[in-house]
């Protein structure tokens, strides 16, 4: 009798053994060896450019380790009263946020940053774009001008800003980085959202550079970038990234892409921009991903027009800061704990970006070390 | 008691004398345990107060009818909107009130019967185990069901009374019709039903440890509150896909146009594999166990 309740112990101690092992083993052996027909790192990322216009929709996790202070808790908190954008682009900025993406030839595309219990939207059909929040009812629309049929959506909206930026207009920034500053390599083929996919690596040949490699998977069949991510220096897993966690190639129904805001919600019309106020945008974005994100927010506070020092990775972008703007910096608490004060001003460090407030009111923003950063600044 | 269905003359062990109509016999069972759960005055006064959740809110609100700034989840949408009263109420009923009440449930299952002293009578007849188990997790996993329906059921019942009722504001922006945001409400007690089921089995399994009911459910109502608070700690990240509070509050999914069941698929996944493990592990203590009392 003993022995028989002892068997009994066997199969329910199993079962849930195999269970666990299973959820353990069964995502780890989704990456093992995908074979693909070999590929140059320029065919790769000819393939990768030709997918533009490719419509699809997919469910995109952004993640970012830039070893900043966790501020999830202070943004909730405070998002809610006084919608301080800056802390909002700080959270933004730490942890996985996932977004949904729709994408309907060039010229129609929904991003949806899926927040817990609440969500925000950009939506562009045509040259109309609408951004819309759901936590405080707020829309804001833009015409575009016609002629600016291309241009990816994510990237040209105003307000919210923190959306994570779909691997397609990521990897189009990072394209743009190939050049005489980076050693372009093809690394091991990947599956990534299900689909396999070829992997081109940039490493930069600066050293004073904070980004060790920034690594692109391309869809082997439909050419669509699939993931992006920057590994800094120091560091082993990538300290941001785009990535799809699933992908479907059929096209959205046209109804994604419709918008009305709702009853109750505040609705604000923006001008459209003048093409000029882009100008210190594009060149910003000679990094990719997470620069021209930072840059974005520098680009917000900044009047005057940006300077830039240095070429390729260890570009350098300096700004003039608005009174108001520094004024705001040394109220919020939140930035007060990142930033660290050093000689002639207040640094910022992370992973990927160094960030430096001058006490003049100047900030400069590089993918470089602080050392370097200070030594470019100083030799101004 | 389905003491009607005993066969005369049939030996204790039931397991080697199992009779012809098992699964007629299981509902026969089942349908005793539900009427016996449900007619309980503990299981009344316990939804009773799952049914207070979104009447005492409302009221609040519309009371103090200062719906901005702060709160949970949609209490700014109730002074337009009735029918946010469920979503609002759900919210705060899931990380406590919901736990505690299915962790009373599940607790009870086994050790209750075994703290009576009736355990030995229900295997006595010609039940089976495993099956006297899985009546057991049907019948908590309807309480759940019931538990959820009740607080969407009533939050939208005095919230339709007290606040106007219209057209409801989706998450994307998209406005719905009263009969979508009814499907999507069904759907959503699903989701927050099926969120509730691993803590169930977990129930289940603890219940088998103890003859103490109380134990059990305080056992299982600590687990659960264990989860969130490791699940709220950013440190512990890697753990959290691994604890079955991880999607409780992603119901939000359901509410986003076009509909993602992405976040029902995992949670369901999840919740599988904590039945499966938690399941066994009772089935394993259950059956090799002495039954004493």
């Amino acid at each position: 009798m003993l022995q028989k309740s002892k068997l009994r112990w066997i199969p329910a101690i199993a079962v849930p053994a195999v269970v666990i092992a299973g959820a353990v083993a069964i995502p780890s052996m989704a990456n093992a060896g995908v074979s693909l027909p070999s590929k140059s790192a320029a065919q790769i990322v000819a393939l990768a450019e030709k997918s533009v216009g490719t419509s699809f929709s997919g469910t995109v996790e952004q993640t970012a380790n830039l070893g900043l202070p966790d501020l999830s808790s202070f943004a909730g908190a405070t998002s809610s009263d006084d919608g301080s954008g800056v802390s909002d682009i700080v959270s933004q900025l730490s942890g996985t946020h996932k977004a949904r993406v729709f994408v309907d030839g060039s010229s129609k595309s929904r991003v949806q940053t899926l927040d817990q219990l609440a969500e925000r939207d950009v939506i562009r059909n045509g040259t109309s774009v609408w951004a819309y929040d759901s936590s405080d009812k707020s829309a804001v629309h833009l015409t575009l001008p016609s002629r600016d049929g291309d241009t990816p959506s994510a990237g040209a909206t105003p307000s919210t800003g923190a959306v994570p930026t779909d691997p397609a207009t990521a990897a189009a920034s990072a394209l743009k980085a190939i050049g005489r500053y980076t050693t372009v390599s093809t690394s091991d083929n990947v599956r990534i959202a299900g689909q396999k996919a070829y992997q081109v690596t940039l490493a930069p040949n600066d050293s004073s550079s904070l980004i060790t490699t920034a690594t692109l998977a391309v869809d082997a069949t439909t050419g669509v970038p699939l993931r992006v991510a920057v590994t800094a220096k120091g560091q082993t897993d990538p300290a941001y990234s785009v990535s799809f966690t699933s992908i479907d190639y059929s096209t959205p129904a046209a109804s994604t892409f419709a918008f009305t805001p709702p009853q109750g919600a505040t609705v604000k019309k923006i001008a459209v921009p003048d093409r000029s106020a882009h100008a210190g945008g594009t060149t910003t974005k000679s990094h990719p991903g997470i620069t021209s994100r930072n840059d974005r927010i520098a680009k917000a506070k900044a009047e005057a027009q940006p300077t830039v020092i240095g070429t390729g990775w260890s570009t350098i972008i300096g700004a003039k800061l608005p009174t108001s703007a520094i004024s705001a910096l040394s109220s919020d608490d939140t930035l007060g704990q990142v930033f660290t004060p050093v000689d002639g001003g207040r640094l910022l460090k992370t992973a990927l970006v160094t960030v430096l407030i001058t006490d003049d009111g100047e900030v400069y923003a590089g993918a470089v070390t602080p050392s370097a950063l200070q030594a470019a600044v100083a030799a101004q | 008691m389905p003491n009607e269905t005993v066969p005369a003359g049939t030996a204790p062990n039931k397991t080697a004398s199992r009779p012809a109509s098992g699964s007629s016999l299981g509902l026969a069972l089942l349908g005793s345990e539900i009427r016996t759960l449900f007619r309980r005055v503990r299981t009344i006064a316990m939804l009773g107060a799952l049914a207070a959740i979104p009447i005492l809110l409302a009221i609040a609100v519309r009371v103090t009818s200062d719906g901005g700034g702060g709160g949970p989840a949609f209490l700014g949408d109730i002074t337009q909107n009735g029918l946010f009263v469920s979503l609002t109420a759900l919210v705060v009923a899931i990380p406590l009130f919901l736990p505690l009440t299915v962790g009373v449930v599940a607790g009870d299952t086994i050790a209750g019967e075994a703290g009576a002293g009736t355990l030995r009578y229900l295997l006595v007849a010609p039940a089976g185990r495993v099956r006297l188990l899985v009546v057991k997790y049907l019948a908590t996993a309807l309480f759940c069901l019931t538990a959820t329906l009740v607080v969407v059921v009533v939050g939208g019942i005095i919230g339709a009374i007290l606040f106007p009722v219209g057209p409801v504001t989706l998450l994307s922006g998209q406005t719905v019709s009263f009969g979508e945001y009814v499907l999507r409400l069904l759907l959503l007690a699903l989701y927050v039903t099926v969120s509730l089921l691993g803590l169930s089995a977990i129930g289940l399994f603890i219940s088998t440890l103890t003859s103490v009911p109380v134990g059990a459910m305080a056992a299982t109502i600590v687990l659960s509150t264990v989860a969130q608070i490791l699940g709220s700690l950013p440190q512990l990240e890697f753990l959290h896909p691994w604890l079955f509070t991880d999607h409780w509050l992603e119901f939000g999914d359901l509410l986003r146009t076009p509909l993602s069941w992405e976040s029902f698929g995992n949670n369901a996944l999840l919740q599988a594999g904590y039945i499966v493990v938690f399941g066994f592990l009772a089935w394993g203590r259950f059956s090799s166990k002495d039954i004493l009392s």
